[in-house]
């Protein structure tokens, strides 16, 4: 070491990015246990992607093939995995993966650099392009799925047999004069103790650990809770007309995941205390407008990129104030 | 105790004290020959006031300050002046500065000392006493403490740090513990000086002993002070942050502690103005932690200023490639030659395995370096605009609040060298900066030589335009002359001839206008070169602002004379 300081941590990139993968092994663990080999094809197959693409993408910029070890891939692949429909055709994770290698990062610059978070553009792009490949849902309440099957399915191309009815947040869509509560006996899925809010609550407890590991901050998984509670008082009054609880807006449609795993991605979202705070509150308010009244019944990925979208502008406007300043400056400050 | 409030940021380190801090601190054999830098401050210049071969003993004043803010060096030995020469110092690898060697005799002599109780001394002595020591702060950073004093004027309060927040250092430790009386001594002279009325002691809580030593003594001595306690945690001991946790207080900006009334000393340049003071005794030796992992024996020394680190490589293991840091591992200079001396500054000889750099990868944006900031800075952004070289951004981002700590770059999971980037950006605006004073200052000149120009021209112009109607009234007169012979027409001839003559004699008086202006700008320039010629610091330069003195002297001469001449024309026709 040239100049100092001389000493450093043992914390390293690579082991932050490990530590985040971690933190997703109990959601991994839950969604096995409802879906089977299904949540593991798509891992398995989306980090191979996912490599792969990183590594064509290194070769074709010129860049050392170590980086491959960094282990952002991996943690990209998984969150892309697991937010996408279990046991996906290949060639829809594959297609996701470049997406998410190629659009979103590299093209940016790599690691560090891509102002939007991949593992979300990629879901997007799915989204818009194969609408009906990304709704198919298997059903969990039927046996989790052996591997043959999933083989089958996921490489093949098989049908899957059963798939899962509405999910709760397409079900509230497309709620024709129900009240909430008569949704719920209808739809189990909008009721409480669906599978997926078993997910949910495991997104959870990895996001405690990645918490109590100071890898993420409070501000931004808090306030997108508290911004989603909020703005889902509200759209709810139980009516037909009305949204999930604000509760239940939180245990569905990967919000939890979307407050700790994603909207927390340090990389694209705003970098200041209280710029977390503003960007976490408000991809909460946002998932909520676009649930209830946008097009897309998946807001956390939308909101996530449009908060995004916004990061830069939150930072150069929510400056710390220095030591010895009487007041925060503005970036925009001569 | 009084209460201790907290600052943001910060890490925690392993502190690795108990390496160096179990023993008391020991002597080591006096070397044969010490290299003593001329300018101790290495910013601000002194010269030496010995010549090769005079005979110098113990105290013997080697050099006498130039700069108001430079600092007088002592022999820590007597013996012989061998050499005065430019050599290596650890602060600046990149260059050389002069250096006065001492051989030394093993006599052991010293110069006469005039000690004196301090109930006999009056501030003013205190003071005086003090300047004549050469005594620089002890922490690390050098400054003159007559001057940190003297720009305490309006101070009330003393905070003795005690910190020592720096890993593998215990120098402040051992010397709280056994040198106490000569903090104390320190202390007391400084509240008489100054006329303090409030005395705090801020140290860690990992210092027990040394703690209870301080209190001890202070009892003892019959001073009241007050007790800071603070966490263990890096960097509490830098000045900003521990009046904050001392008093709660920020200190303001662009201001100084002085501004908050309040002085801050660390306790071993308290105790080198014990010693000073009360037993009339200049700064000419220090207490060294020498530790490291590759280290021998690890302890605290006493070290006479100006010895070789060379003389000090017995302490690195046998066989191991060791590096060796001047100062702790957070804030230290790495030695790149160790012929450099020990100085002042050298609270610390760090003596570690040689560490492979690692690779720097890129940034998350993680924010682990702005939760580690005690300054409240966003490191990664500051990180981004520096590479991106955004003048107008880094200073936003208040890139000269940042104190270069390190916390940031010690707990970046990228390795990435934060603090070089922060210094080459810094280096690079202040350089940005005086481009633009000078590029104004080129402009000015450019545009008074321009009104200059305009102006010569202009008196050209009316000259011209004078004995053109000179001329005509001449012919005129001339004209009318010959064309009758009547007495009042020539009058009319002769008037017109007196104008334009009148007219033309202005021009003369412009231009002496115009040359006492130019003396007084040249006397401007002249003084303005000489100021250079002290800043200058290789003898190139030094010779062509020489050649540049002498060019203005002359026409500073030139200009004179002709103004003379131009007197003496004006004379007559006034």
């Amino acid at each position: 070491m040239l100049s100092s300081p001389f000493i450093h941590t043992k914390r390293s990139t690579p082991w932050v990015m490990q530590q985040v993968a971690l933190a997703l092994m109990p959601a991994i663990v839950t969604s096995f246990y409802f879906y089977g080999w299904a949540v593991l094809s798509n891992i398995v197959l989306m980090i191979i992607a996912c490599l792969a693409f990183e590594a064509f993408a290194l070769t074709l910029r010129k860049r050392s093939l170590v980086s491959l070890g960094d282990w952002s891939a991996v943690v990209t692949a998984l969150l892309l995995a697991m937010a996408i429909p279990p046991a996906a055709n290949w060639w829809l994770i594959v297609v996701g993966a470049g997406l998410a290698m190629l659009l979103a990062k590299h093209l940016y610059g790599g690691l560090g650099l891509n102002p939007f978070n991949p593992a979300m553009v990629a879901y997007v792009v799915l989204l818009i392009s194969y609408p009906v490949q990304m709704s198919q849902w298997i059903d969990p309440a039927q046996s989790a799925l052996s591997l043959s099957t999933t083989l089958d399915i996921a490489l093949f191309g098989s049908p899957i047999d059963q798939y899962t009815g509405a999910t709760a947040l397409d079900a509230v869509r497309h709620n024709a004069g129900l009240t909430i509560s008569q949704l719920a006996e209808q739809n189990p899925a909008t009721a409480w103790g669906a599978p997926h809010h078993f997910v949910s609550l495991s997104y959870l407890l990895g996001g405690l650990y990645l918490l109590a590991r100071r890898i993420i901050f409070w501000q931004l998984p808090i306030a997108l809770i508290l911004g989603v509670l909020v703005a889902g008082v509200f759209v709810y009054d139980g009516s037909s007309e009305s949204a999930l609880s604000p509760a239940m807006q939180l245990a569905v449609g990967g919000t939890l995941m979307g407050a700790f795993f994603i909207i927390t991605d340090p990389v694209s979202s705003p970098t200041t205390t209280n710029g977390r705070l503003i960007a976490g509150a408000f991809a909460g308010v946002l998932i909520v407008v676009i649930r209830h009244f946008g097009n897309y019944p998946d807001a956390v990925a939308f909101a996530v990129l449009l908060v995004n979208l916004c990061a830069p502008l939150i930072d150069y406007f929510t400056l710390p104030r220095t030591y010895g300043h009487s007041k925060a400056k503005r970036a925009t400050d001569e | 105790m009084i209460k201790v409030h907290t600052i943001p940021g910060g890490i925690h380190p392993e502190t690795h004290k108990s390496m160096s801090n179990g023993s008391a601190a020991e002597r080591i054999p006096t070397p044969d020959r010490l290299w003593i830098p001329v300018s101790a401050g290495l910013k601000y210049e002194s010269e030496p006031i010995v010549n090769v071969g005079d005979s110098v003993k113990r105290f013997t004043q080697l050099t006498q300050p130039k700069h108001a803010f430079a600092v007088a060096s002592h022999s820590p030995i007597s013996g012989t002046v061998a050499a005065i020469e430019m050599r290596s110092v650890v602060a600046m690898p990149e260059r050389q500065v002069l250096m006065i060697a001492i051989d030394n005799d093993g006599n052991n002599e010293s110069e006469r000392r005039a000690p004196m109780a301090l109930d006999e001394l009056s501030g003013a002595q205190i003071l005086d006493r003090i300047s004549r020591s050469g005594i620089q702060g002890q922490g690390g950073a050098g400054f003159s403490t007559q001057i940190k004093i003297a720009a305490s004027k309006q101070v009330t309060h003393l905070i003795v740090n005690g910190v020592e927040c720096e890993p593998y250092i215990t120098a402040d430790d051992r010397l709280m513990r056994d040198y106490s009386d000569d903090i104390m001594l320190g202390i007391q002279c400084i509240a008489k000086a100054m006329q303090l009325t409030q005395i705090t002691l801020g140290t860690e809580d990992n210092k027990p002993q040394a703690f209870e030593a301080m209190q001890n003594a202070a009892a003892a001595a019959n001073i009241n002070m007050q007790w800071g306690v603070v966490p263990t945690k890096y960097p509490s001991g830098s000045e900003k942050q521990l009046i904050q946790l001392l008093t709660g207080q920020e200190v303001a900006n662009g201001k100084l502690p002085a501004d908050l009334g309040i002085l801050m000393l660390n306790v071993g340049t308290l105790a080198a103005i014990g010693r000073a003071v009360v037993h009339d005794e200049p700064v000419t030796e220090r207490l060294v932690t020498i530790t490291g992992e590759a280290c021998e024996r690890p302890g605290n020394y006493w070290v006479p200023l100006g010895t070789p680190i060379d003389a000090l490589q017995t302490f690195a293991k046998d066989g191991a490639k060791a590096q060796w840091i001047q100062g702790g591992p957070m804030m230290g200079v790495r030695v790149t030659d160790t012929t450099a001396p020990i100085t002042q500054v050298t609270n610390c000889l760090l003596i570690q395995p040689a560490v492979k750099s690692t690779s720097e990868m890129p940034c998350i944006r993680c924010s682990a370096c702005y939760e580690a900031c005690p300054m409240q800075l966003l490191p990664q952004q500051l990180l981004w605009h520096a590479k991106s070289n955004n003048e107008q951004k880094l200073k936003a981002h208040n890139l000269f609040d940042c104190i270069e700590c390190g916390a940031c770059d010690y707990v970046c999971p990228s390795d990435i060298p934060l603090v070089q980037y922060y210094r080459a950006a810094k280096d690079e605006l202040r350089a940005a900066e005086s481009d633009r004073v000078r590029s104004e200052h080129a402009r000015n000149r450019f545009e008074q030589r321009q009104a200059r120009l305009e102006r010569i021209e202009q008196e050209k112009i009316a000259k011209r335009e004078a004995r053109k109607k000179a001329a005509e009234a001449k012919k005129a007169a001339k004209q009318v002359d010959s064309d009758t012979t009547t007495s009042d027409k020539p009058k009319a001839g002769l008037l017109a001839a007196a104008m334009a003559k009148a007219e033309t004699s202005k021009a003369p008086a412009l231009s002496a206008e115009k040359l006492t202006k130019q003396v007084s700008n040249l006397e401007a320039q002249l003084i303005h070169q000489q100021q250079l010629l002290e800043e200058a610091g290789d003898d190139e330069k030094r010779a062509k602002i020489d050649a540049r003195i002498k060019n203005t002297r002359i026409k500073i001469d030139q200009a004179k004379a002709k103004l003379a001449s131009i007197d003496d024309q004006e004379q007559p026709n006034a």
